[in-house]
């Protein structure tokens, strides 16, 4: 078998790895394991850049479009798919649903669950992220035929969901 | 330039702390409107590094800290803090711009210019998640009032690189499991934790095999689940495979205890005696002890020393405690000289 990276040389180290939901198989010869530092933990950048190109890589090619450019940085998302790397804040919208579907890919989600800065934490934004959570809620419940629950739940989605609106 | 002591985490014992050496906790920041390091321009860091510098000097938490901008160090100086877990092995080749803030004992950080524009961290001593999170939000809670941090409602803390946005949040902890290595339960336990997204790595090597029976697991998921979940979780899954470790031990007594005893004090006896031990076989030996004073069979050695040696028998520790510069041969003679000494001090 031959090394996945170079092309040339046969594969002598063989890994699983495993990035959410997805199991690569990696097969890899010394040389190209050494240049990426994988033959040492102190460097090994390799899990995370390499598997996250074989992510981001995969989707880009169904979408289409590597040219793209982010309008602050400048940054493709071809260089994006090459090295994972973002290249500032705004390139998560200028790469538009395609970072969805990586960060679905990557996470198992795409939806921020956690604490924000303050200027963040108004009322209604704090009553929508209540909202997402009782609908992963909801979803369970359905899913586990708990139909009481899930009645409850669409209740109290219904009652938040007017207070945004008419907020 | 720094303490010679070793950080405070790594010799307070805590809950766990024989089977857990430490917890470590990782926010990532970056400061909205500025490019992410890796693409920043120089001037651009160098505006990154004032910002976060005066944000870092204003915040309560920070206050009996020190400061050290990695312009004004040499290599070996970062490879000491590289050591210590202060910074990361990047740091030590690029230190353009890059700065560190320490508090006294160690135990909550700041890197400036990391991977992300920061990267706060917080460690404790045994197993305490809880405690390292509410140590590190809290100065992320402060930092906020004076850094405007890049956020997006749909994707939380935007990060540098896509495996860290949403929380910025990694949550880890280095276990000792020489038992579930002995029975060959390691393999299915660390399958079983990939399997709920865990990394699971070997640590502590110089090389990337597993040396001395030590595991760090953390979380790989940091988008769609909250802080207070992500910690839960990680401690459940944690005190699971402690369980499993704790009957892995048990069985080991009941079927193989003197052969137990035997590797346990003649590990000591190495410890005690050897002339020229190499970081791979230290790392062992110390392990091997380390499963006697779980164990209650030595009680003359203190897992303190024990952890505190996991430190110090480093290369760049070696060397600074000895205040010159060693070759590999006079380093693993410098190594037996401390851990004898050590010992004997105990």
């Amino acid at each position: 078998m031959k090394c996945q990276f170079c092309g040339k040389e046969a594969a002598t180290l063989h890994f699983t790895n495993v990035v959410g939901n997805d199991i690569q198989k990696i097969h890899i010869c010394r040389a190209c394991a050494q240049a990426k530092g994988f033959d040492s933990l102190k460097n090994s950048n390799f899990e995370k850049n390499d598997l996250l190109v074989g992510l981001v890589g995969s989707v880009s090619q169904e979408q289409g479009d590597r040219k793209r450019r982010c309008e602050h940085c400048g940054r493709t998302y071809e260089a994006f798919s090459k090295s994972a790397g973002l290249g500032c804040s705004k390139c998560y919208d200028s790469f538009g649903e395609d970072i969805a579907n990586v960060l679905k890919r990557i996470h198992g989600n795409a939806r921020h669950l956690g604490k924000s800065p303050r200027r963040y934490c108004t009322d209604k934004v704090n009553a929508r992220r209540r909202i997402r959570a009782l609908e992963d809620e909801l979803r369970i419940s359905v899913e586990l035929e708990n139909y009481e629950r899930a009645a409850h739940l669409r209740d109290e989605i219904a009652d938040l969901r007017k207070g945004v609106d008419r907020s | 330039m720094l303490l010679k002591a070793p950080p405070s985490w790594l010799t307070e014992g805590g809950e766990e702390s024989e089977l857990v050496l430490s917890t470590r906790i990782r926010l990532a920041r970056n400061i909205e409107g500025m490019t992410f390091t890796h693409c920043a321009a120089a001037s651009e860091l160098e505006a990154v590094r004032l910002e976060a510098a005066g944000a870092l000097e204003n915040a309560p938490s920070m206050k009996d800290s020190v400061f050290i901008d990695m312009n004004d160090t040499t290599e070996q100086d970062r490879m000491i803090l590289a050591e210590r877990m202060l910074i990361s092995h990047g740091m030590v080749s690029v230190s353009t711009n890059r700065a560190l803030a320490v508090v006294t004992g160690e135990k909550l950080s700041a890197m400036i210019n990391e991977e992300d524009h920061l990267r706060l961290q917080s460690f404790e001593a045994g197993l305490a998640l809880g405690e390292a999170f509410e140590r590190v939000s809290r100065l992320d809670d402060e930092l906020d009032g004076s850094l405007e941090f890049a956020f997006s409602d749909r994707y939380g803390y935007l990060t540098a690189c896509a495996t860290n946005v949403g929380t910025g949040l990694r949550v880890s902890a280095m276990l000792h499991l020489p038992g579930l290595v002995h029975n060959g339960d390691i393999r299915q336990v660390s399958d079983g934790l990939r399997h709920v997204r865990l990394s699971v790595r070997g640590s502590y090597g110089e090389g990337s095999e597993v040396v001395g029976n030590f595991f760090q697991i953390s979380n790989s998921i940091t988008l769609g689940l909250s802080e207070s979940d992500t910690v839960k979780n990680m401690d459940a899954h944690i005190r699971k495979v402690l369980e499993f470790e704790k009957k892995a031990r048990e069985s080991l007594l009941k079927e193989a205890r003197s052969l137990l005893e035997d590797r346990i004090w003649r590990a000591l006896g190495l410890l005690r005696n050897a002339r020229i031990l190499d970081s791979r076989e230290a790392m062992g030996l110390i392990s091997s002890v380390r499963l006697g004073v779980g164990l209650g069979m030595v009680t003359d050695v203190g897992l303190s020393d024990l952890n505190e040696m996991l430190i110090m028998i480093q290369p760049m520790h070696l060397q600074m405690l000895s205040g010159k510069v060693m070759g590999p041969e006079e380093r693993d003679r410098g190594r037996a000289d401390y851990i004898r000494s050590r010992l004997k001090a105990s």
